[in-house]
């Protein structure tokens, strides 16, 4: 061997396509974790706020009544934790999403972070209509501000997916999708069979809300579909096309999509394991065999991820992580409302048509 | 800023996980290495500093990571004895045995170096690194680095004649 085949031998020395997927799979997830910290010197710039003028008088003095008042909230400190058991129509409501709420969202920063708290505050829109329903307390002058806040969270949510998909994250966009279809439907069903068992509310008021639902849960399918369809389609271009596309590219999704459902799927066992003692027997069980339900899909894709079919997999692992966060959400929800969920597509399609 | 990481992952992995290969002669721990090399990497950006060459700057971390692995461990099995054991190259990409046992020669002449002179030679000629840059990752002077590579590479000459 002369010198120069010598170094040209070393240079074709390579990390094998697995071994590279996993540690960039590895790196993406580390940087979602460990976000890019905010180094920027925070500017304190003294502005005058609307609320804070109303203590000021024009020479900048605080005028006696205002401490008063001042002291008060002070005092009544509890104000905003109370204001987080609110429903819709409660009188401390609007401090819960105004202010509580808007403080969550100016601490989440990052993609993910953004739309882990989105799905946090569509996940409480949907359990408050659920008490609104349960309670008999959808009157049609609270309707109104349910469907508001729910588009509100909504688009939300549409402009996060749509966010990450532009800036590449297809695993983010994925799992954002899966969850938000699993905690739709989920509470889709909730509201059916409540509906079910209802007096004292007007049907009108539950339809309205139950179609806005509905109308998500599709608009949340077909941004599944689109993702599925792009990945599928990615994986056509790798192979008729191998210069231009790299099918490391569609495997990569594939992989992060498997990493993802695996941790979903121990995160939702976790739940299951740590929650079924306060619920009933038949209600933990249902849970179990859902997570099975996932499990079997992991295995399926991952006979799809072998045989080299990735787009395949890829399908297989999202419908797989939206089974497993059905599996947490209706035992949560089971817990919080203290229901047994009827998991019979046609039992809830029953319900729907009533 | 997680873009331009990525894409400097995809532009130098392979050679990072070369340099650590020849450098520890185990493909799962230089495995270790490429994603430990990234991560410090990443946490050097997240805490507000800037990279401007990424390879000399990965190999800096990668030659810090393996000295401190290698000063942790206080050992660093020949080839050798890795072969006799039963040492795997791993598996990888290629087709043919016979680039395999190519790959084997080559790895196991640049082992016989001492470290000097095989990082020197091997970051210039299989690297493409400027001695400026060699310099400036193995943290001595130009002008020694410029010595070490001619003397390694004459070193080198005489191993793979015999």
């Amino acid at each position: 061997m002369n010198m120069q085949n010598f170094f040209n031998r070393l240079k074709t020395e390579k990390l094998a396509t697995d071994e590279r997927t996993k540690i960039r799979a590895n790196l993406a997830q580390y940087l979602e974790d460990h976000p890019v910290r905010n180094t920027g010197r925070p500017r304190h710039v003294w502005q005058r706020s609307k609320i804070f003028s109303l203590f000021l008088t024009s020479k900048g003095k605080i005028p006696m009544p205002a401490l008063i008042i001042a002291l008060m909230i002070t005092i009544s400190g509890g104000l905003s934790t109370a204001a987080n058991s609110t429903l819709p129509g409660d009188l401390l409501h609007p401090i819960k999403v105004n202010i509580n709420e808007r403080v969550k969202a100016i601490l989440a920063s990052g993609t993910e972070n953004e739309a882990d708290l989105a799905l946090e505050l569509m996940n409480e829109r949907l359990s408050e209509t659920e008490l609104l329903v349960q309670n008999s307390d959808l009157k049609t002058e609270v309707v109104a501000q349910v469907e508001a806040r729910f588009d509100e969270q909504a688009a939300k949510l549409r402009a996060l997916i749509e966010k990450a998909q532009a800036e590449g994250k297809t695993e983010v966009a994925a799992k954002l999708s899966a969850n938000l279809n699993a905690m739709l439907q989920v509470h889709d069903q909730v509201i059916a069979q409540l509906r079910e068992k209802l007096a004292g509310v007007d049907p009108t008021n539950i339809e309205n809300v139950q179609a806005k639902i509905k109308a998500e849960i599709k608009n949340a399918d077909d941004i599944s579909v689109r993702i599925e369809t792009k990945v599928k389609a990615d994986e056509s271009n790798a192979t008729s096309t191998p210069p231009i596309v790299k099918p490391r590219v569609v495997e990569e999704a594939a992989r992060a999509k498997l990493a993802a459902v695996q941790s979903k799927i121990d995160e939702a066992a976790r739940f299951i394991e740590n929650k079924k003692s306060s619920v009933s027997a038949e209600a933990a069980a249902r849970a179990e065999a859902k997570l099975a339900e996932a499990r079997a899909l992991v295995i399926q894709g991952q006979a799809k991820l072998e045989a080299g079919a990735f787009g395949e997999a890829f399908v297989l692992f999202q419908k797989a992580h939206v089974t497993a966060q059905s599996a947490k959400l209706q035992l949560e929800v089971s817990k919080r409302l203290k229901i047994e969920i009827n998991d019979d597509k046609d039992e809830v399609r029953r319900g729907n048509s009533k | 800023m997680e873009k331009e990481f990525l894409e400097a992952y995809e532009a130098h992995a392979d050679a990072i996980f070369r340099y650590c290969l020849v450098r520890v002669y185990e493909r799962e721990r230089a495995r270790d290495l490429v994603q430990d090399v990234f991560v410090k990497a990443w946490n050097y950006i997240r805490s507000g500093h800037s990279v401007e060459k990424w390879k000399p700057f990965l190999f800096r971390i990668a030659t810090n990571l393996i000295i401190d692995g290698a000063r942790k461990k206080k050992e660093i099995v020949s080839l050798d004895i890795m072969q006799e054991s039963g040492f795997d190259f791993g598996k990888d990409d290629r087709k043919h045995i016979d680039n395999w046992l190519d790959g084997q020669k080559a790895i196991d002449a640049l082992g016989k170096l001492e470290d000097a002179y095989r990082d020197a030679v091997y970051m210039r000629y299989v690297e493409d690194l400027s001695p400026k840059e060699i310099a400036a990752i193995s943290g001595v002077s130009e002008n020694l680095i410029s010595v070490r590579i001619h003397r390694g590479l004459y070193k080198l000459k005489k191993l793979l004649k015999r």
